[in-house]
């Protein structure tokens, strides 16, 4: 789960780290009613949960009200992969002179997790060389590993100091919250009359999902999204996409082969259903009832099963009974194989169905809808 | 794991027939399905262990309350764990200190904090693991300790390392279809941190000469194929390696499915680990169905 930014400034203060006093808005007139109070210039930032938000155009300086007023009506009309610009952050432009970058994250090859710090904030890390890297393990970053990487940044006593107990403080939101990034881009060290200290002017931080049930605390922050929560609740991996044909099958990797056949045949996929293994009739009647329901641009349906703990019977059933109850309106292609492909495929017969065994037949038929579209 | 039990099955040096097998969690519906399964395909399974159930017994295996007693009495050397996640790593711990020498997580949403101390834990006492998130160890007509149907397995001398279930069925599939065997089938887990990783059992595998093909199951996220890259260049591995990798089509930044199976930045793009297979001198299969031709195009 990736918080957006205003969430996850807001985890990082609880974890007393410094962030800017900004203010998350939807609305033109409240984000100017708060740039007034905290004073012109400010910072406008559209909250999505993607990277390379500066150079969409999607962070934005302004110096009075007309720009501001601008600016945020521009942001709000943006649609950036896939998602629709809602919530806006207000923030108070912060002069100072110096930004560094700081991240934990989890090392999947090392099987350990990483600390990186440099003194080329603001701008793509993985771009640059000059950084300090650190390996860790459970118990966090070493004393030793804490003050290379502050010799590393050539920082004064003071700021040295206050970075340490920066990244102290970071290293215990990453336990604590159970983060597999923790990432600070730009850290800058504001010195007026107000603060002497680093502040946190972008944050992002991405939480373990499977460690969700035993942090209640992080729950307010999960995605919102129905269609999602719902395919949950059946113990489906379900991905809304873009394209035309809902892709659904047993078993995650076969799944996303199959997103690539499709998408082989230059249809693009409408979504992701995992429907796990050993699905019953129930199941799979869920999981088309869902599809058909959530996904508006969907023109075709393409099932993919290869039987194994999941018997292709179940599905068969789970299938007609889709049908019978009308959440196929769409034209379908299933590719039944495996455990009782025979008895399954005869089902199917009997209501009129066509079947495939083969996958590339099935996508043959696929295709062949396709090329009519 | 060089002198492990795993790696005595993989080297050849030990036959994994006959193997005494302990199911941690049998009293559940999905452990004791899956122990009836591994049953019917001949896997030795002495002893279940459900805390709490001790006495009981599962289609004959008898329950104990703590692997330490199913261990003591029963003799079992090796587990598998079919525990819930909250449970799984303090099973897994348990199991690593009554003295099992291989243990197969194949619990699914598993903390990857958890993950990272059960191998620790697993290292300290030089046992075993694999997993979590994984249809488990299966070396055809000797041994299963999973839950992959067994119709796609035959015997052979092929090597299949997988981190995806469903795909491993797929490919084995096409592979039986197209005369070829396997020597073992091993899922290495859908996790980000897998507790036994492809470098680990090629290492082992490398040095058996009944094994004359390998096939890498990949997807997008992580560097786990870029390691195999490297590996394959750095110790002139001889063996024909072929691979086929999911997720050409996936969004970035998007979980798909598989807790690992995520794009971030640049990194983890199907793109990025064909181009160090293929200048490692290992073919990519586009599809899923090509792997068979690669392995005989090759040799």
């Amino acid at each position: 789960m990736r918080l957006l930014e205003y969430q996850a400034k807001e985890l990082m203060s609880k974890f007393g780290l410094k962030v800017p006093k900004g203010k998350v808005v939807t609305d033109v007139n409240e984000a100017d009613r708060f740039a007034r109070t905290i004073g012109y210039p400010v910072v406008l930032k559209a909250q999505l949960p993607i990277g390379g938000r500066g150079k969409a155009g999607l962070i934005a300086r302004v110096k009075e009200p007309e720009e501001m007023k601008e600016k945020f009506q521009q942001m709000k009309e943006r649609v950036v992969a896939g998602y629709r610009v809602d919530k806006v952050l207000v923030e108070p432009f912060l002069a100072h002179d110096r930004e560094l970058y700081i991240s934990l994250f989890e090392n999947r090859g090392d099987r350990c997790f990483t600390l990186i710090a440099s003194s080329s904030g603001g701008i793509d890390v993985e771009e640059v060389k000059d950084k300090y890297l650190a390996n860790f393990g459970l118990d966090g970053p070493s004393e030793q590993q804490y003050n290379k990487a502050a010799a590393y940044l050539k920082l004064t006593s003071k700021e040295k100091e206050k970075f340490l107990s920066t990244a102290r403080k970071l290293y215990s939101l990453f336990d604590g919250s159970e983060a597999e990034l923790v990432e600070v881009n730009p850290l800058a060290y504001v010195s007026d009359s107000n603060s002497n200290d680093f502040v946190l002017l972008d944050a992002k931080v991405i939480i373990d999902d499977n460690a969700l049930f035993r942090r209640p605390e992080l729950k307010p922050y999960l995605p919102s999204d129905i269609s999602v929560e719902e395919a949950e609740k059946y113990g489906f991996n379900f991905v809304p996409l873009d394209g035309d044909v809902a892709v659904v099958g047993n078993g995650a990797g076969l799944v996303l082969a199959t997103l690539d056949m499709v998408s082989s045949r230059g249809l693009t996929p409408a979504c992701f259903l995992d429907l796990g293994g050993g699905a019953t009739p129930d199941r799979v009647l869920a999981a088309l009832e869902l599809v058909s329901r959530t996904l508006p641009n969907m023109k075709a349906l393409f099932i993919n099963v290869f039987g194994g703990i999941t018997n292709s019977v179940s599905v068969a059933e789970g299938f007609l009974e889709a049908k019978k109850r009308g959440f196929l309106s769409k034209p379908f292609f299933i590719r039944l194989s495996g455990a009782g492909e025979q008895e399954a495929r005869k089902l199917l017969e009997e209501n009129g169905i066509e079947s495939y065994i083969d996958v590339e037949d099935a996508l043959d038929a696929l295709s062949r809808w396709g090329g009519k579209q | 794991m060089k002198d492990s039990l795993l790696a005595s099955w993989l080297s050849g040096k030990r036959d994994p027939k006959g193997t005494e097998v302990m199911v941690q969690g049998i009293t559940g519906r999905y452990g004791r399905l899956h122990t009836e399964l591994m049953l019917s395909y001949g896997t030795k399974i002495v002893a279940g262990v459900t805390p709490g159930k001790g006495g009981e017994n599962v289609l004959g295996v008898p329950v104990f309350n703590s692997c330490e007693e199913a261990v003591k009495k029963t003799g079992a050397v090796a587990s598998v764990v079919f525990v819930p996640a909250p449970n799984y790593l303090s099973a897994v711990d348990e199991a690593i200190k009554s003295g099992v020498k291989l243990i197969v997580g194949i619990t699914e949403r598993v903390p990857v904090r958890d993950t990272i101390r059960s191998i620790e834990e697993a290292r300290k006492r030089g046992a075993d693991l694999v997993g979590p998130n994984t249809p488990g160890i299966i070396f055809p007509s000797k041994i299963k300790l999973g839950i992959m149907p067994v119709q796609p397995f035959i015997e052979g001398d092929t090597l299949v390392l997988s981190r995806s279930g469903t795909l491993t069925y797929e490919i084995s599939n096409y592979l039986k279809k197209a005369g070829i065997g396997i020597y073992a089938a091993i899922g290495i887990g859908g996790d980000p941190i897998n507790s036994t990783n492809f470098i680990e059992v090629l290492e082992i595998a490398r040095d058996n000469a009944i094994i004359k093909n390998i096939v890498i199951i990949g997807e997008i996220g992580g560097d786990a194929e870029e390691r195999v890259a490297s590996y394959i260049t750095e110790t002139k591995l001889q063996k024909r390696v072929v691979a086929y990798i999911a997720g050409r089509s996936a969004p970035r930044e998007k979980k798909m499915g598989h807790a690992g199976a995520i794009i971030m930045g640049e990194a983890g793009t199907v793109e990025c680990k064909e181009k160090a297979l293929n200048m490692a001198g290992v073919p990519v299969a586009k599809m899923p169905w090509e792997v068979p031709n690669l392995i005989k195009m090759k040799s």
